[in-house]
């Protein structure tokens, strides 16, 4: 059977069911021995639980039983705040050191991370290379890329290292 | 008297000039292969102007080298190779090559893969001292202005 026939069944015996359907669900408990079956079990189901359940009664009125649930709430609303304010210290502490202490984490992360790019890009090499220039004029150009380093000495070109005699070399327009 | 104190100073002074050679700049007394690492050491010119390839010196410089130099922000384009030495150096030893009458290169091994390379310049005078790990795919060049729109490079690499 339906799901959608069983809950029909079920508001039918609650008395739930609009009034358009009521036809519909008596036709389908006349031709449906199944239907008929449900509606039993559940009739009797329902029987036990009412006939079975003890009655409690409230010794007020229930304007007033539900007023004093609402001044109850109200009260303890109102007294909350007060332990907070008693660890407010290590509140204060504790909001300051939580947040500083996620920032301190991602920035070691990042710094952790920084430092393993540049050992990989090149970073041992910047720190074991130590350049003593007799010539204070000279630089370095470093490609990590293809592993190579390129100096510039400031050395007077008239000490031409290559000594070549450009005369006989170059064309002089 | 006179000419046997000249026989006996003379050679003694060629010897010690010798000594001194051998023990400062091994591969000037020998041919630079010994024991030890081989390196490589290249005195390349560079200009921009024409060359009439009257200077029968000049050659191409080495691909592997070439390619690097291709690689580098240089404005130059033309390199040409002036002299190519190869050398032994072994572990802790010191081996230099000369590359013209004002170049020498000094290449000291250190800890592995470290050396420390010295470029001299005229008169043996030094123009820089480095020192940086150098494994076989390094290369280092030194670089200098010469006359006119023209420059050296003496690069160094390690063959095996």
């Amino acid at each position: 059977m339906k799901e959608e026939i069983q809950l029909k069944l079920q508001a039918y015996l609650d008395g739930e069911l609009p009034a358009g359907e009521v036809k519909t669900v008596v036709d389908l408990l006349a031709g449906d021995a199944e239907a008929r079956e449900l509606l039993a079990e559940l009739t009797n189901t329902r029987n036990a639980i009412t006939a079975h359940a003890g009655e409690i009664t409230v010794p007020a009125t229930r304007e007033f039983y539900w007023s004093g649930i609402r001044r109850e709430i109200e009260r303890q609303e109102k007294t909350a705040p007060a332990p907070a304010q008693s660890a407010s210290l290590f509140g204060m502490l504790r909001r300051l050191l939580v947040p500083a202490s996620g920032v301190a984490a991602v920035l070691l992360a990042v710094v952790l991370a920084g430092r393993q790019f540049a050992a990989s890009e090149g970073g041992t090499f910047r720190e074991e290379v130590e350049t003593t220039f007799e010539d204070s004029g000279a630089f370095t150009y470093r490609d990590y890329s293809s592993g190579t380093t390129l100096v510039w000495v400031d050395y007077p070109a008239e000490n031409d290292f290559a000594e070549m005699d450009l005369e006989d070399i170059l064309e002089f327009n | 008297m006179k000419l046997m104190s000249r026989l006996t100073v003379l050679p003694a002074g060629w010897l010690s000039a010798l000594f001194f050679l051998s023990v400062s700049f091994p591969a000037i007394a020998g041919d630079g292969k010994g024991k030890g690492d081989r390196f490589e050491a290249q005195l390349i010119w560079v200009t921009n102007g024409a060359v009439t390839n009257k200077e029968p010196k000049l050659k191409p410089v080495d691909p592997e080298v070439q390619k690097k130099l291709d690689e580098l922000p240089l404005k130059w384009k033309s390199y040409y190779m002036v002299k190519r030495q190869s050398f032994s150096v072994p572990k802790g030893g010191t081996n230099a090559v000369v590359m013209s009458d004002k170049c020498t290169v000094e290449l000291k091994r250190l800890d592995e893969p470290k050396v420390e390379v010295t470029l001299h310049g005229k008169n043996g005078n030094v123009c820089s001292k480095r020192t940086q790990p150098f494994p076989k795919a390094e290369i280092l060049i030194f670089s200098g202005k010469s006359a006119g729109d023209t420059a050296w490079l003496v690069t160094l690499k390690r063959i095996d």
